[in-house]
This record gives C-alpha cells, sequence and structure tokens, in this order.
C-alpha cells in the first residue's frame, strides 16, 4: 500500500471453512490492520511487511481494512 | 458502519463486521426470470375490474379485541413502554464508554432501524405508539390544557411526507456514509438533532407532524400497511390483507419520494459493498466522504426519476396524462422496498440484533450484566448461506409479485378500460427493473 493506492487493487479472496490464508501486507506509514469478522488487529510500522495467518471459520464476507486512513485493502470470502 | 478511532486507541469492530454471501447466480437468475413471468402472466390474467377496495376492506376485530386494543390503558402502556425502552437505551447513549461494546450503534442502527420492519409488518404502525417524542409532545400540551393536535400553524398542505423523506435520507446517509458513525460523539450529535427537528415540528404544527413527517414512524407506517391489523376508514380495526392495506394508502405529496428514498437508499448499501465502487471512492481525489454522499444521492434520485418517469409514461399511454401519476401508485413500491430490506439486512438483524441485546445488558461498559444476557453466544442458526440466500430471493421475487398486483388493480381503476392493459405496460418494465437490479446487486456486490 502506498499512500491511498491499494495494490493489487482490491477484490475478493475465496476461502472454504477450514482453509489458511497467509496475507503478507506491507504499508508506507504507521498503521493498523484489521481483519473483519476474525477480530484479528495488528500494527505494522511503514515498509516493515507484516503477516496475517487466517483460517476461513463462519461463512460470510468479510472486510481486510487500515485505519489511517480508513482503506479497504480486500474481501474474504469464506464459503 | 465503521468503526473508528478516537483517543488512539483502535475501536474495531462496528456494528455488522460480517456480511452475507454474494446470492449464486443460479438463484438470482432464477429470481429475476420469476418475476419477469410473473409480470406478464398477470397482465394477462389477472382481473380486468378494480377487486382491491382498501379503505372499505377487513373484518372488524370483534368489539371487545378492538375496544381493548383501542383503550386508553393499552395506549398508555405502550407510550410507556416507548419512554421506558428509550430512557434504558439512552443510559448507554449519555452515560455509556465509547468503545465498541457500547450498545448505541446497535440499538440505533440495527433494534430501532431493521426491528421496526418486522414489528410493523406484524402488527402495524407500531412507533405511532411507541414514538417516545410524540409521547412527550403530547404529555406537555396536556399539561398546559392545549390539545396536542393542535400546532401554532397548519401543517402546509404541500409538505406531506416530504420532511420524512429528507429525514430517512438523512439517517440512511448517516448509516452508510458518515464518518466515524459507530461513535459516541456522533451519534450524540444525531440524536439531538433529531430530537430537536422532531420536537420543533410537533409544537410548532401540532401532533399531525409526527403522522407524516417523523422519519421512523412514517418508516413504520408504510411497512406496517401490509400488517393484517388495520384501521377502515371507518375508523374499526380490522384483519385486513396486506393488499387491502396498502390500497389503502392515500396518495400524498412526497409520498413517492419517501418509497425512493427507501428503495433508493438500501439499494446503494448493496452497491456500496461492490469491491468496484470501493476501490473507485478510495482512489478518487476528493474526500471519501463527499464521493459516498453523491453515490448515495444519486441512487436515490436514480430510483426516484425512473419511478416518476415511468408511472408518468403509464398515465399517458392509460389516457390521463401524467400528473399525479407518480402519487397514485406510490403505495405499490412499498412491498418492493420491503423486500430489498428484508434481502439486505436479514442476517444483520439477526446477528447484531442478539448482540445488541448482549451490549444493551452493559450499558456502562463497566462489567455489569443487568440482563442477564452476557454470556449470551450469539447463534447462526439463521444464518447458513443456503437459508440467507433463499429469503433473500423470496422476499425480494414476493416483494415484486405484490408490487405488480397492487399496480395492476390501481391501473384498472383508473385507466379506461381499453387502456388499461397498455398503460401497465411501463410499470410492469420499470418494476422488473427494480427487481432484476435488487438481485444483481445481491449476485454481485
Amino acid at each position: 500500500m502506498t499512500g491511498k493506492r491499494v495494490s493489487p487493487p482490491p477484490g475478493r479472496v475465496e476461502l472454504d471453512q477450514g482453509e489458511r490464508l497467509r496475507l503478507v501486507i506491507t504499508v508506507d506509514h504507521d498503521d493498523e490492520i484489521h481483519v473483519h469478522g476474525f477480530e484479528v488487529e495488528k500494527k505494522v510500522t511503514a515498509g516493515q511487511p507484516v503477516t496475517i495467518d487466517l483460517t476461513g471459520a463462519e461463512a460470510g464476507l468479510y472486510e481486510v481494512e487500515t485505519h489511517h486512513p480508513e482503506l479497504r485493502l480486500l474481501q474474504l470470502l469464506v464459503r | 458502519m465503521r468503526a473508528a478511532d478516537t483517543t488512539g486507541v483502535v475501536v474495531a469492530h462496528g456494528v455488522g463486521s460480517r456480511q452475507d454471501l454474494p446470492l449464486p447466480f443460479g438463484l438470482a437468475v432464477a429470481g429475476a426470470a420469476i418475476a419477469l413471468v410473473v409480470s406478464f402472466v398477470a397482465l394477462g390474467l389477472l382481473w380486468r375490474e378494480p377487486r382491491l377496495n382498501g379503505p372499505q376492506a377487513g373484518r372488524p376485530l370483534p368489539p371487545s379485541v378492538a375496544a381493548v386494543l383501542d383503550s386508553r390503558t393499552t395506549r398508555a402502556v405502550l407510550a410507556a413502554l416507548g419512554v421506558v425502552v428509550t430512557a434504558y437505551a439512552g443510559i448507554a447513549l449519555v452515560l455509556g464508554q465509547d468503545d465498541a461494546d457500547n450498545p448505541t450503534p446497535f440499538v440505533i442502527y440495527v433494534l430501532l432501524w431493521v426491528g421496526l420492519v418486522p414489528l410493523s409488518v406484524l402488527f402495524g404502525p407500531v412507533w405511532r405508539r411507541l414514538n417516545p417524542l410524540r409521547t412527550l409532545h403530547a404529555v406537555v400540551l396536556r399539561l398546559a390544557g392545549l390539545d396536542p393536535r393542535e400546532g401554532a400553524l397548519p401543517l402546509p398542505p404541500g409538505l406531506g411526507y416530504w420532511p420524512a423523506a429528507l429525514g430517512l435520507l438523512a439517517f440512511t446517509w448517516l448509516e452508510l456514509v458518515a464518518p466515524d458513525n459507530a461513535t459516541l460523539p456522533v451519534l450524540r450529535l444525531a440524536v439531538l438533532i433529531h430530537v430537536t427537528v422532531q420536537l420543533v415540528g410537533g409544537f410548532l404544527m401540532g401532533s399531525h407532524w409526527f403522522d407524516r413527517c417523523a422519519p421512523f414512524e412514517v418508516w413504520s407506517a408504510l411497512f406496517g400497511r401490509l400488517s393484517a391489523l388495520g384501521r377502515r376508514a371507518d375508523g374499526r380495526l380490522v384483519i385486513r390483507s396486506p393488499l387491502a392495506g396498502l390500497d389503502a394508502l392515500p396518495a400524498a405529496p412526497g409520498l413517492a419520494a419517501t418509497v425512493a428514498v427507501m428503495l433508493g437508499t438500501t439499494a446503494y448499501d448493496g452497491a456500496s459493498n461492490a469491491p468496484g465502487w470501493f476501490t473507485f471512492v478510495q482512489s478518487s481525489p476528493l474526500p471519501q466522504t463527499l464521493v459516498e454522499t453523491a453515490g448515495l444521492v444519486a441512487v436515490v434520485l436514480v430510483v426516484g426519476l425512473l419511478y416518476a418517469a415511468c408511472t408518468r409514461w403509464a398515465g399517458r399511454v392509460g389516457g390521463l396524462g401524467g400528473r399525479g401519476m407518480p402519487a397514485a401508485f406510490a403505495h405499490s413500491l412499498v412491498p418492493i422496498a420491503l423486500g430489498y430490506v428484508v434481502a439486505h439486512y436479514w442476517s444483520l438483524l439477526v446477528l447484531e440484533g442478539q448482540n445488541a441485546f448482549v451490549h444493551l445488558s452493559d450499558p456502562l461498559g463497566n462489567g455489569s450484566d443487568w440482563l442477564g444476557l452476557a454470556d449470551h453466544r450469539p447463534s447462526s442458526a439463521l444464518l447458513q448461506p443456503g437459508l440467507v440466500a433463499t429469503v433473500q430471493v423470496v422476499s425480494v421475487v414476493t416483494g415484486h409479485v405484490l408490487g405488480v398486483v397492487l399496480a395492476h388493480d390501481r391501473a384498472v381503476r383508473l385507466f379506461p378500460h381499453r387502456r388499461a392493459v397498455l398503460g401497465q405496460l411501463p410499470l410492469l418494465l420499470m418494476m422488473v427493473t427494480y427487481t432484476v437490479g435488487g438481485l444483481t446487486l445481491l449476485f454481485s456486490a
């Protein structure tokens, strides 16, 4: 993530229940990454990649976002 | 709803951190096909003479039951219930902690906004009886020895539902667009503005203000038209069909706009969830709130203008001209709006409605458990993807069918015989557009 630009552009990642997903996110400023529904919240330091491991649980559509500024990075689609 | 960060401490998860899966393609296509077929079959097969006689329809309740329901005691109990529940919810609004466990956003966005819908569909315009602002207004005027129905100014006849249309648009803006809309400072300000506007309106123009100008009363009253329990033109409480209840809805200025707001804002809620839309919003050089506000207003305008154009066109084809047509058919949009609302908010009400009560058990956020619900784990039994998808398609298609039938009956009542079928084509075109559009949003966003 550079400024307000998210690369790759926001899309949906499909995940089966029980399937595991590793997100590696690099942001050009200090921020927090929040994975809705999974209740994961991680601080991220400018330029330092942060790794988030997730396992698909309840079916639904969940957002992964930053807080400063509030940007949506992607959506997780758990089937 | 987005949670926000006010104090440097991250306030996680607002209301609705889980959303529904997209509607499976097959179901969406099946729903659209049923809607299309039903529309045109209905046009060919349905009655040629008007059948619905809403204002006079219905079977009166036994006098004893009607007397109890209409008694001063029942009214007083319901009004008191509204005041007590509001006061309880007010504890968290005024004194609670500004964190993710504060029940206020759940109460406002889930219990009040969405919860009123099933209550109204079941029992009629319940918010009219519960509305604490109506009660406050009435109590003050009675204490002063005045008639609550009379205000300092008469309600301007052209005002109609317009204040409610604006109020509903403002509320949905708060719910869907406003930054930090799950935080206490924002919610306190919103409640303060709402209370001020409603009380000024009530005291200036009398209690009739609440009938058509108070957004939540109108929201409840319009969906309440589908209730089996209704009031006939002669004032008697009756059991009647949802079609009769809606047919009895009097045309009034701003009614069509109000229904367009109800439909359009729900559609925007669906559309704003699509990655394409939010990527556009966040990569725009303009402030995000501005782009989202423009998007919300644009969807409402598109829905409303399509409605106005198609009803006027129908009126011209039907030989009556376009004037007055949007108001004459507005009632037929209410079930379509209900279908949208059920499809979009079913799972929100089921899941976050439970969370609302859990959080309400500890309004001050100090670990207390006043309602004994703190350990309740929200059940997701009603959130199975197959069930949710079925509820979505069934509600959208049912709303469409009811809308088509209502519009058909109104058309054969208004239009001269030989033009009545042709005159309905623009209306069908519009309803099919709304329904296919709604299903497309559920499928793709």
